[in-house]
């Protein structure tokens, strides 16, 4: 039963999000701000700017993984440094290989 | 750089934590909304990393909730150098009286600038300027351009337009000269033409009034050439006086000499020379190495430098260097041709500062003379075709 009433929540969480998506077209907002989710930023592959991210899970010279709404985003590379964080946005600098999305909350 | 700038003024500190829970360390000071930059992670529980003074001081729970242990390895901005010297309190003074002193020098005059003069000398522009009181040393505030520029262009006839500029410490004077016309006499006015030059007339166009020379007649200078008495045909009646107009073109002569010598003497520059060094505020000097030119003969040259900041700004300082080059004079021969060009040379100069523009040049001679007293001479003789009438009035009034 439970399991019934967790996917009618998901189901409605996911309708919810569908409307505020269509809000968002509809009066062109920035989607990232309505809808909560991190929007990330790749100059080619030296920097990558990650705004409205929720905290860092890890930070290594090879890997950082990056803690927001949509999942743990995991930036691998070499060489990587933080070159401005605050509460507001992140800066990673190095020698960006690969961007993933890992253990994503919400499928689809 | 600007961001840079700002990091300066806020002041930062650079900081090492190490601990094993540095992400957690991150998050809280996130949490807390303290910025922080260029973090690097140099091994596996210790990190490097900058942030404002400001939020250092915040870290202390931080720390102690994240179990990390934080140092500051360097301070860097203006919050430290200020307190590094607070204690020194002659410094700031020093500081303070310099910019004073510069603020004061700067509100004086401490040179002038002249342009556009090609007849009149700058010394004499720069002596009526000092009397209307625009000299070095006076307070820019005392100095009304307009009225000096006004004064000037009263009282110097030469001048037909000026304009002075306080830029900076500088006074900058720039004049245009007026062309003094000759002295023509009105068309309505009566008229002779008289001869400026001795020549020989080559042509005569009468436009007005009668000749009195023909082409061909030997001139003097001084002499009428066309009088603007006309007679009356009816001989009874009184001669009607006019404005003479005529074009008087004549052969005329420059003739200058010079005697050749074959000796000359030519300065030989020495090896030794020395230097002086000055340093001058206003017109007062002080050397600044004792030394004294012992050389009999010497070569001067003044290389003077003044103190300024920019372009504009002159300061009454000035570092003086007097360069004196030992020289001696020797006597040489050289042979009869050269001399006699270089005698040549000379004249032509001469001759040609001598002959009025508007001359056209028809034949130029050159030879050499013996002269009375057993020298040499060389002669030029230049012929030119030039207008040698004169407007004068008659009856002058």
């Amino acid at each position: 039963m439970s399991k019934v009433r967790n996917k009618e929540k998901i189901d409605d969480e996911d309708k919810k999000r569908g409307t505020k998506e269509k809000l968002a077209d509809v009066l062109e907002l920035p989607k990232e701000i309505l809808l909560n989710i991190p929007k990330i930023i790749l100059l080619g592959n030296k920097s990558v700017v990650i705004q409205n991210y929720k905290g860092i899970f890890l930070f290594e010279d090879e890997t950082v993984k990056i803690n927001t709404s949509s999942g743990i985003v995991a930036v691998c590379g070499r060489k990587l440094k933080i070159i401005e964080i605050s509460a507001e946005d992140l800066c990673i600098e190095g020698k960006i290989k690969s961007i993933a999305f890992i253990n994503q909350s919400s499928e689809g | 750089m600007l961001f840079k700038i700002w990091n300066y003024i806020r002041g930062y500190v650079i900081i090492n934590v190490e601990g094993y829970f540095l992400e957690k360390f991150i998050n809280i000071c996130l949490h807390r909304h303290i910025t922080m930059w260029n973090v690097e992670k140099i091994s596996n529980r210790q990190m490097l990393l900058y942030m404002y003074i400001s939020d250092f001081f915040k870290l202390r729970p931080i720390a102690k909730k994240s179990k990390c242990h934080v140092s500051i390895l360097k301070r860097c901005g203006m919050p430290f150098f200020i307190k590094r010297y607070r204690a020194r309190k002659v410094f700031a003074l020093g500081a303070g009286i310099s910019i004073l002193l510069l603020f004061f020098l700067t509100s004086f005059i401490w040179s002038m600038e002249i342009s556009g003069n090609n007849t009149v000398d700058s010394k004499v522009i720069m002596d009526r300027l000092r009397d209307l009181g625009a000299k070095p040393g006076a307070l820019k505030s005392s100095i009304n351009t307009n009225t000096i520029a006004d004064e000037m262009i009263l009282e110097m006839k030469e001048l037909s337009w000026i304009s002075v500029e306080v830029r900076g410490t500088k006074i900058k004077v720039e004049i245009a000269e007026r062309k003094i016309p000759p002295a023509i006499v009105p068309i309505n006015e009566p008229c002779d033409i008289y001869s400026t030059k001795d020549g020989i007339v080559k042509t005569l166009v009468v436009k007005s009034g009668i000749e009195v020379v023909k082409a061909g007649t030997t001139v003097k200078s001084g002499q009428l050439l066309v009088t603007g008495v006309v007679p009356n045909k009816n001989e009874k009646e009184p001669p009607r006086i006019v404005h003479a107009i005529a074009n008087v073109k004549a052969r005329t002569w420059y003739e200058k000499s010079e005697e050749i010598v074959t000796k000359v003497t030519e300065k030989v520059y020495e090896n030794t020379s020395k230097q002086l060094f000055y340093l001058a505020f206003l017109d007062k000097r002080f050397q600044l190495l004792p030394g004294k030119i012992k050389f009999v003969d010497f070569e001067k040259s003044i290389d003077e430098r003044r103190l300024s900041l920019g372009k504009d700004l002159d300061l009454p300082l000035s570092f003086i260097v007097e360069s004196y080059t030992e020289v001696h004079t020797q006597e040489k021969d050289i042979t009869f041709e050269e001399a006699g060009q270089i005698a040549l040379n000379k004249v032509n100069k001469e001759i040609v500062e001598e002959i009025p523009p508007t001359a056209e040049i028809i034949k130029t001679d050159s030879r050499f003379v013996d002269g009375l007293d057993g020298k040499i001479y060389a002669v030029l003789t230049v012929e030119c075709i030039e207008d040698i009438g004169e407007e004068r009035q008659i009856g002058g009034k």
